[in-house]
C-alpha cells in the first residue's frame, strides 16, 4: 500500500514539475525516473494472467495465450516502433537463451515477445523481429505478437503491474525493461530485471517458473535453487551465502571424524612395516 | 508418475477430492496400525516383565545361545516387517499428500498476505478484506500465501490444512467449503507477543450471497 | 600427565574443598559437576514449564497479563532443557563419569580438555540463566526462526552465545571421549565387548561432531543478520528465509538421536543388569541398532517443514526416510526386549525407571509414525500433538533414563543407598503425572490446538482438557520434589553401599565404592570369556 502510494506520489510529481523541483530540487522534464514505473513485485507475484487472451503473430495468424503457456513462459513487454531498449533487450534476451544448454526454448519453455502499443500491427512485429534478430527464433517457441484487442492490452500489464507512459517530449514510452517469468498455468512467478539478462538468471527464473516440473532432475532444480535465490532489491539472483557456510561447516564436522582415522591408519601402517 | 497414481485412487481429475474425509480416514487407519503395534508391544513386555522376574536371590539369567542363524534372523526379519509396514503407510500417505497439493480445476483463487498479527485478504475482483475470508459454499477455494514480516502459518483446522506463510515466497493452500458455516482460521507458527490471537474467520455463504456481497463491496471501495 | 598422579595426591572421602572440585580434572568429578549443572538447569527449566502449564490451565491471562513474558518462559524451557539439561546430563555427566570405568581406563585421554568442556558448559548455563536478569530476554523459542529473530526486539544474541558455548563444549567432549574409547581401553577388551553404553556414547558424539558446526553457521549467520547488517535471511535481499530453517534441522534433528542414542544406551545397561541376562544379539543392536541410527540421522530433517514450502518431492521422499527410521529404532526396541527374555528381573528403581522408559518410549515413537506421514502432518503440525510426540519420546523418556542413571550409580557416586521406597514412590509418582499430562496433551493436539499459544479463545472447548493437563504437571513437580528428597535422603541418611551392589559384571561395578582417584587400583585384566553381559555362563 505504502509502496503504491508512492509510485502514485511519484506520477503527481511528474505532471507537475515545478512542484517536484520546488520541493525536491531539479528534476529535468524528461525525468525517467525509474521508480514511477516500478513493478510493486509483492502485490503481482503470483496472479495468473487468463490464458483467453487472443493475440496476433507476424503472419496475421490468430491463438490464444494459453496457446503458448502449459510450459513456463518468458514475457517481454515492448513496443515495436522502439528503437532503443526494446530490440536491444530482445537481443539480449536471445544472446543469453543461445548460452543456455539445459534447457530448450520451445521444449521446455517459450518466450512471448508481446507489444503494449496499440498502433503496432503485422507489419511492425516483422519489421521488429529483423531488428532484434529474432529471424530464426520464431519458429522454434519464439512469439512476437500483439494484443488483438486494443483494450485487453490495459486489462493485461494491470494484471501483471506493468506501467508504461508517453512522454510526447521524448517520443518514447516510459516503461521498465523487465523479463516477467509465467508458470505453466500463466502466473507470474518472476520479474527479472537488467539488460542485457545473464544466462544463469534465466535458468533460474525458468526452474522456478516451472515450478518442480522443469524438464531438468528435480535434484538438479532443487540444488541450483538452494545456492542462489532472488535478490528484490536488485532484481536478480544473488548467491544463497549461508548454504556454503553450512556445507562448510559440515564439511569440517566430517573431516574432524575421518581425518584422524586416515592419519591414525596412516601411522599404524607405517609403525607396523 | 504419481500423477496417474493418484487419480487410479480418486477419480478422474475435475472430481473435488474429500481431503478432511481423507485426512480423517487415513488418521484413523493409523490408529488402528499403531495400537496393533503398541498392544503387541505392550503385552510382550508385561509378559516378559512378568513371566522372569527374579524369584530367588542371586539368580542369573539363562537364556539359550543365538546360533548365527538366528541372530541375523532376528535382525532381518523384524527389519523387512517395519519396512513393508512403513511402505504400506507410505503409499497411503501419498495419495493423500498428492491431493493435499493438485488443486481443482476452476478454483476460487484469493491471495492472502500474513503479517503481525492479522490476515490480509485480497479477491480477484480486487476486494480486500482483514480478518475474515468470505467464501462461496460449493466451490474450491485457493489461497496464495505470503507474508509481510516474520514466518505465520495458515492454518483451518476444519478442513485439516495448513501451510506456512514467508515473506518472498509464494505458498498455496487449497480447501473445498461445501456448505454455508464459519470456519476457524488460526496461526501455527510462532511469530511473536499476540501469535495466539492471530485469528480469522472463514464466513461460507452461498453463491448468490457471495455474489451479492463482491458488487458491495465493489461499490463501497469505488466511492 | 594422566589425572592419576595429582588426583592421587589427595585424600579420597568428602574432605576436600571447594577448590579442589572447581579446577578438578578428575572424569568422576567432572561429570558429577555435569550432573549437578545440568540438574540445575532441569529444576529451572521444569519450573517454567509449570509456570507454562499454570499459565495455560484457564482460559485468559493467568499468572501474567504479558504474553512476552510467556514466550520468554517457553524459550527458555526449549532451549535450556535441551541444550542445558538433556545432552549434558547424557553426554556430560553419564558418558563423562561412566565411559572411562566402563572400558577399565585410569581417566579421559585430556583431563584438562575435559575440564575446560565444563567450564564452557557452565558458562553457557550461566548465559542462559542471564535471561531472567537481562533487561529485552531473548523471545525467539529454542528453534530461532527469522524473520522474527532478527525482528524481535528481544536479544537474540544470547540465545546465539548460548549455542554457541553448548556446542563448543560438545564438541571438546566429544574429540576427548572418542579418543578416550578407542585408545583408553583396557587391555583385552576388544570393541565387541564394548557396553551398549559406550557405543551408543560413540554414536552420539559422531553425531555432534559432524552436524554442531553446522548449527554453529546457522546462528552465527543469525548473529550476523541481527547485528552486523548482513541479509543472509532477508528476502527483500536475497535471503532466503527457509535456509535457516534447513540448516537448523539438519542439526536439531540428529541432535534428539544425540540424545535418544545414550538414553537408550544406559537404558540396556540397567535392563541387563537387573535381568541378570546378556543383550539380546548384540551385534544387531550395535550395528543394525545404533549404527542405523547414526546412518540414517542426517536425511530426514525435513519433516520438520513438511509445512514449510518445501518442494512436494522431497517431502514425500523425507516421508519415507522419516518412516524407515522405525528399523533401526524398532530392532533397539527388540534388543531391550530380547534382553528381558530368560532373565531374572530384579525391579529396583532404576529398573523401574527403565521399564517406565520402555511404555514412553513406545508410545512416543508409535505417535511418531502419523507424524511422520506428510499428509497427516498437514494438520497436526505445530500443534500439541506434536509437542505431545516429542515430550514422550524425547523428553520424557529421556528424563526417565537419566534419574533411572542417577538411581543406578548413585551407591556408586555416592558411596550410600538410597531408600527404595521413597524411589519408588517418586517413580509411580512421576509415571502417573507424565502420562497424565503428555497422554492429554496429544487429545488436545487432535482437536486442533496449535503449540506456542499464550492463550486459546479460538478453542475454548479445550479448557477442560487443559485443566487436567495442568493437574498433571503439578504431579510433575511433586514427583520431582519427592525424588530430588530421596537424594538428598540417601546421601545425608543413606546405608554405605558395597562395591557392587547391583551384582553387575560390567567394569564400573568391579572397582570400589566409590572408585578411587585413577579409578582402579590395578588396572583390570580381562580374560576370553569376560563379557560385560555375561551372565548365567559360569553355571
Amino acid at each position: 500500500m505504502r509502496k503504491l502510494a508512492i509510485v502514485i506520489s511519484w506520477i503527481l510529481l511528474l505532471i507537475t514539475p515545478q512542484a517536484a523541483s520546488a520541493e525536491y530540487g531539479v528534476i529535468p522534464e524528461s525525468a525517467m525516473d525509474p521508480s514511477v514505473v516500478k513493478i510493486d513485485e509483492e502485490k503481482y507475484l503470483g496472479t495468473r494472467l487468463s490464458g483467453d487472451y487472443i493475440l496476433i503473430d507476424e503472419s496475421g495468424k490468430e491463438f490464444q495465450l494459453r496457446d503458448i503457456t502449459g510450459r513456463p513462459v518468458i514475457l517481454l513487454l515492448s513496443y515495436f516502433s522502439c528503437n532503443g531498449l526494446c530490440p536491444t533487450a530482445n537481443q539480449g534476451l536471445k544472446d543469453a537463451l543461445s548460452a543456455l544448454n539445459r534447457l530448450k526454448i520451445g521444449e521446455d519453455f517459450r518466450v512471448l515477445t508481446l507489444s503494449f502499443d496499440k498502433k503496432d500491427d503485422a507489419q511492425s512485429i516483422r519489421m521488429f523481429s529483423e531488428m532484434a534478430g529474432l529471424k530464426g527464433w520464431s519458429g522454434k517457441g519464439w512469439k512476437v505478437a500483439i494484443l488483438k484487442d486494443g483494450e485487453d492490452i490495459e486489462r493485461l500489464t494491470r494484471d501483471v503491474g506493468f506501467k508504461f507512459f508517453w512522454s510526447s517530449r521524448d517520443k518514447m514510452f516510459l516503461h521498465p525493461n523487465v523479463f516477467i517469468f509465467l508458470s505453466p498455468e500463466g502466473r507470474v512467478v518472476r520479474y527479472l530485471y537488467g539488460t542485457p539478462p545473464k544466462t544463469r538468471d534465466l535458468e533460474l527464473a525458468l526452474t522456478e517458473a516451472a515450478e518442480g516440473k522443469a524438464a531438468g532432475s528435480g535434484i538438479i532444480d532443487f540444488v541450483s535453487m538452494a545456492c542462489y535465490s532472488f535478490n528484490f532489491k536488485e532484481g536478480r539472483y544473488t548467491v544463497n551465502i549461508p548454504i556454503f557456510i553450512g556445507l562448510g561447516s559440515l564439511l569440517l564436522g566430517i573431516s574432524s571424524i575421518v581425518v584422524p582415522i586416515v592419519v591414525l591408519r596412516r601411522r599404524r601402517k607405517e609403525a607396523g612395516s | 508418475m504419481n500423477e496417474a497414481f493418484a487419480y487410479a485412487e480418486r477419480g478422474a481429475p475435475g472430481q473435488i477430492p474429500d481431503v478432511p474425509g481423507g485426512w480423517d480416514h487415513l488418521f484413523g487407519e493409523m490408529l488402528i496400525d499403531i495400537t496393533i503395534i503398541g498392544i503387541l508391544f505392550t503385552v510382550i513386555t508385561v509378559y516378559l516383565l512378568i513371566r522372569y522376574r527374579r524369584r530367588e536371590q542371586g539368580q542369573e539369567g539363562n537364556p539359550p545361545r543365538l546360533t548365527t542363524a538366528a541372530a541375523i534372523g532376528w535382525a532381518i526379519i523384524p527389519a523387512f516387517i517395519f519396512m513393508a509396514d512403513d511402505f504400506y503407510l507410505a503409499a497411503e500417505g501419498w495419495t493423500l499428500f498428492n491431493e493435499y497439493r493438485r488443486v481443482p480445476e476452476n478454483a476460487y483463487e484469493v491471495k492472502v498476505e500474513g503479517s503481525m498479527w492479522s490476515w490480509h485478504f485480497i479477491y480477484p475482483e480486487g476486494v480486500e478484506s482483514f480478518g475474515e475470508l468470505r467464501v462461496p459454499a460449493g466451490t474450491p477455494v485457493v489461497v496464495r500465501m505470503t507474508s509481510k514480516d516474520v514466518v505465520h502459518s495458515f492454518f483451518i483446522p476444519d478442513f485439516r490444512v495448513k501451510q506456512d506463510m514467508m515473506p518472498g515466497r509464494m505458498t498455496y493452500l487449497w480447501f473445498y467449503p461445501k456448505a454455508p458455516g464459519e470456519h476457524l482460521i488460526t496461526c501455527a507458527e510462532y511469530c511473536g507477543l499476540m501469535h495466539s490471537g492471530m485469528k480469522g474467520m472463514i464466513k461460507v455463504v452461498s453463491q448468490d450471497e457471495f455474489n451479492n456481497w463482491i458488487e458491495t463491496e465493489k461499490k463501497n471501495n469505488n466511492t | 600427565m594422566y589425572a592419576t598422579e595429582e588426583a592421587l595426591r589427595h585424600k579420597p572421602g568428602f574432605g576436600q574443598t571447594l577448590r579442589e572440585w572447581i579446577f578438578t580434572i578428575d572424569h568422576k568429578r567432572i561429570g558429577i559437576l555435569y550432573l549437578i549443572g545440568s540438574l540445575a538447569a532441569f529444576a529451572v527449566a521444569g519450573l517454567m514449564a509449570l509456570l507454562i502449564r499454570i499459565e495455560l490451565g484457564s482460559l485468559g491471562p493467568t499468572l501474567t497479563s504479558n504474553p512476552g513474558t510467556y514466550n520468554v518462559w517457553l524459550y527458555f524451557h526449549g532451549a535450556a532443557m535441551i541444550l542445558a539439561f538433556q545432552i549434558p546430563a547424557l553426554t556430560g555427566f553419564l558418558a563423562n563419569y561412566l565411559v572411562p570405568l566402563m572400558i577399565g581406563a585410569r581417566d579421559m585421554a585430556f583431563p584438562r580438555l575435559n575440564a575446560l568442556s565444563l567450564w564452557l558448559y557452565w558458562a553457557g548455563i550461566i548465559l542462559a540463566l542471564l535471561t531472567f536478569v537481562i533487561p529485552d530476554p531473548p523471545d525467539v523459542m529454542w528453534t530461532g526462526y527469522p524473520p522474527y529473530s532478527l525482528k524481535t526486539g528481544g536479544n537474540t544474541a544470547f540465545y546465539v552465545f548460548t549455542v554457541h558455548l553448548m556446542g563448543f563444549s560438545s564438541i571438546v567432549g566429544g574429540i576427548n571421549l572418542l579418543t578416550t574409547i578407542f585408545y583408553m581401553r583396557a587391555p583385552g577388551l576388544k570393541l565387541n565387548k564394548l557396553n551398549i553404553f559406550v557405543w551408543s556414547t560413540m554414536g552420539a558424539f559422531v553425531l555432534q561432531l559432524v552436524f554442531i558446526p553446522v548449527l554453529a553457521a546457522a546462528v552465527t549467520t543469525l548473529l550476523f543478520d541481527k547485528y552486523l547488517g548482513t541479509h543472509f535471511y532477508d528476502p527483500a535481499n536475497g535471503g532466503d528465509v527457509l535456509l535457516y530453517q534447513n540448516l537448523f534441522w539438519f542439526y536439531s534433528h540428529p541432535a534428539v538421536y544425540v540424545i535418544l542414542l545414550p538414553t537408550i544406551g544406559m537404558i540396556f545397561d540397567i535392563v541387563a543388569t537387573f535381568a541378570k541376562n546378556r543383550v539380546f544379539n548384540y551385534n544387531m543392536v550395535v550395528y543394525g541398532g545404533i549404527g542405523g541410527v547414526v546412518l540414517m540421522s542426517g536425511e530426514v530433517w525435513i519433516h520438520h517443514l513438511f509445512t514449510s514450502g518445501m518442494p512436494d518431492w522431497i517431502r514425500i521422499g523425507m516421508m519415507i526416510s522419516t518412516l524407515l527410521i522405525s528399523i533401526p529404532v524398532g530392532l533397539l526396541m527388540i534388543g531391550l526386549l530380547g534382553t528381558l527374555y530368560r532373565g531374572a528381573i530384579q525391579y529396583t528403581t532404576p529398573m523401574l525407571y527403565a521399564v517406565g522408559f520402555i511404555f514412553l518410549f513406545l508410545i512416543g515413537g508409535l505417535t511418531g509414525i502419523p507424524n511422520a506421514m506428510t499428509a497427516i502432518d498437514l494438520y497436526i503440525h505445530d500443534t500439541h500433538f506434536v509437542v505431545a510426540h516429542f515430550h514422550y519420546v524425547m523428553a520424557v523418556a529421556t528424563t526417565f533414563a537419566i534419574f533411572g542413571s542417577v538411581y543406578y550409580l548413585f551407591p556408586k557416586m555416592t558411596g550410600r543407598m538410597y531408600s527404595e521406597t521413597l524411589g519408588k514412590i517418586g517413580f509411580f509418582i512421576l509415571f502417573a503425572g507424565v502420562n497424565i499430562t503428555f497422554f492429554t496433551m496429544f487429545i488436545v493436539g487432535f482437536k486442533g490446538m496449535p503449540r506456542r499459544y499464550y492463550d486459546y479463545q479460538q478453542f475454548p472447548q479445550l479448557e477442560g482438557l487443559h485443566h487436567i493437563i495442568t493437574i498433571g504437571a503439578y504431579i510433575i513437580g511433586i514427583a520431582a520434589l519427592l525424588i530430588l528428597i530421596s537424594w538428598i535422603h540417601g546421601l545425608i541418611a543413606g546405608k554405605k553401599a558395597p562395591d557392587n551392589p547391583w551384582g553387575s559384571k560390567s567394569l564400573e561395578w568391579t572397582t570400589s565404592t566409590p572408585p578411587p582417584p585413577g579409578n582402579f587400583r590395578e588396572l583390570p585384566i580381562l580374560t576370553e570369556e569376560w563379557h560385560p553381559y555375561g551372565y548365567g555362563r559360569s553355571k
